[in-house]
């Protein structure tokens, strides 16, 4: 009866100790599990930024030639003689009388850029008058348009300042005002 | 009387002993299946070892990839991208805009000759002089105005229909592009 008991009190605390064990082995496997899945999930995250950021490289090297090429098109921070010389070779090539009036700086009209990749861009605000036939200055306005440089129209005026046609002088001279802007360096 | 009393105190006993070997076999098997329960756990642990040691080394990787290629920074670039491409508008306006001044110009034949014109960006207004051979010419060159879905407000002072040839006119109309 006392073998008995001892046995009973023996298997009693095998059984517990066991179980006991068991219960924190099933414990530790079970936080490995959570933290892995926790884990799984930050994965997920930081694959999605990845995935955002090779969206933005995409954006970055498709633009890239589009980048340079709009680099090109605003003036230089000394460029600024080489603007007015090229501006008066054009109406010299068209054979009009080309005078620029005034450059005036001004900050963007675009307020909430003052400027891109760490360059301050502002604009100048040019006056250019013309005088001549009216085709001539059509020209003027073609090349204008087309120009190097980003050119944006902000007024044109053009007036008829001399009709001699059917006299025998010559034809009818036309004078232009163009009112351009133009984005620079600064 | 005695040995009755002796054989219930036996069997009372053999009772007793037969639920208390009952009991441990019971706590045996229990402890039996603790054991078959932990056995069970090995495989686990090491398939939850290996599953973990895979998603660190995955995470580490596109963590540091992530880091690599500063995400700030391209945004940065995307934005100045953005930027600068705001700056400038499509090539296309300038040349739409002069296609669409010069179509107001009357034809040659019309009676109407523009002697001036001007327009104004910030105002979308465009100003026109110059002479009509007479009043129905003039009119029916504004009303052709008046019909372009590009313009409006095309309107003629009568102040400059006064004369019945040869008319001085001055017009105004608003560019809607």
């Amino acid at each position: 009866m006392k073998a008995t008991n001892k046995k009973l009190i023996v298997s009693l605390v095998l059984m517990l100790a066991l179980w006991a064990i068991a219960g924190v082995a099933f414990f530790v496997i079970w936080n490995k599990l959570d933290d892995t899945n926790t884990k799984i999930a930050d994965t997920k995250i930081e694959l999605g930024k990845q995935a955002n950021i090779d969206d933005l490289k995409k954006v970055a090297q498709n633009n890239s030639g589009v980048m340079a090429d709009l680099k090109t098109r605003i003036v230089p921070v000394d460029g600024d003689v080489d603007l007015i010389d090229n501006l008066e070779k054009l109406g010299k090539m068209v054979g009009v009388e080309f005078t620029i009036d005034s450059i005036k700086e001004q900050e963007l009209s675009n307020k909430n850029i003052s400027g891109v990749f760490g360059k301050t861009i502002e604009e100048a605000k040019i006056r250019i008058l013309a005088e001549g036939s009216w085709s001539k200055l059509i020209k003027v306005w073609s090349l204008l348009q087309n120009y190097h440089y980003d050119v944006d129209f902000s007024a044109i005026d053009l007036n008829l300042t001399s009709a001699d046609e059917g006299k025998g002088v010559g034809a009818p001279v036309w004078s232009a005002v163009f009112d351009v802007v133009i984005l620079k360096y600064k | 009387m005695q040995q009755q009393i002796s054989t219930l105190k036996q069997r009372k006993t053999l009772s007793r002993e037969y639920k208390l070997r009952l009991t441990v076999i019971l706590l045996l098997g229990l402890s039996a299946l603790a054991v078959v329960f932990l056995l069970s756990l090995i495989p686990l642990y090491y398939f939850v070892q290996f599953k973990e040691n895979l998603v660190n080394q995955q995470y580490d990787k596109v963590q540091k990839a992530n880091i690599d290629q500063n995400e700030a920074t391209l945004r940065t670039q995307v934005t100045e991208i953005g930027n600068l491409i705001n700056l400038f508008k499509p090539i296309s306006l300038n040349t739409e805009l002069q296609k669409d001044l010069l179509s107001i110009l009357p034809s040659a034949n019309s009676g109407v000759k523009v002697t001036g014109m001007s327009w104004n960006k910030d105002k979308k207004e465009i100003f026109l002089k110059g002479q009509a051979t007479t009043r129905n010419t003039l009119l029916t060159y504004v009303k052709t105005l008046q019909q372009d879905v590009r313009f409006s407000n095309a309107e003629v002072p009568v102040s400059n229909l006064t004369k019945s040839a040869n008319l001085d006119f001055n017009l105004n109309l608003i560019y809607k592009k």
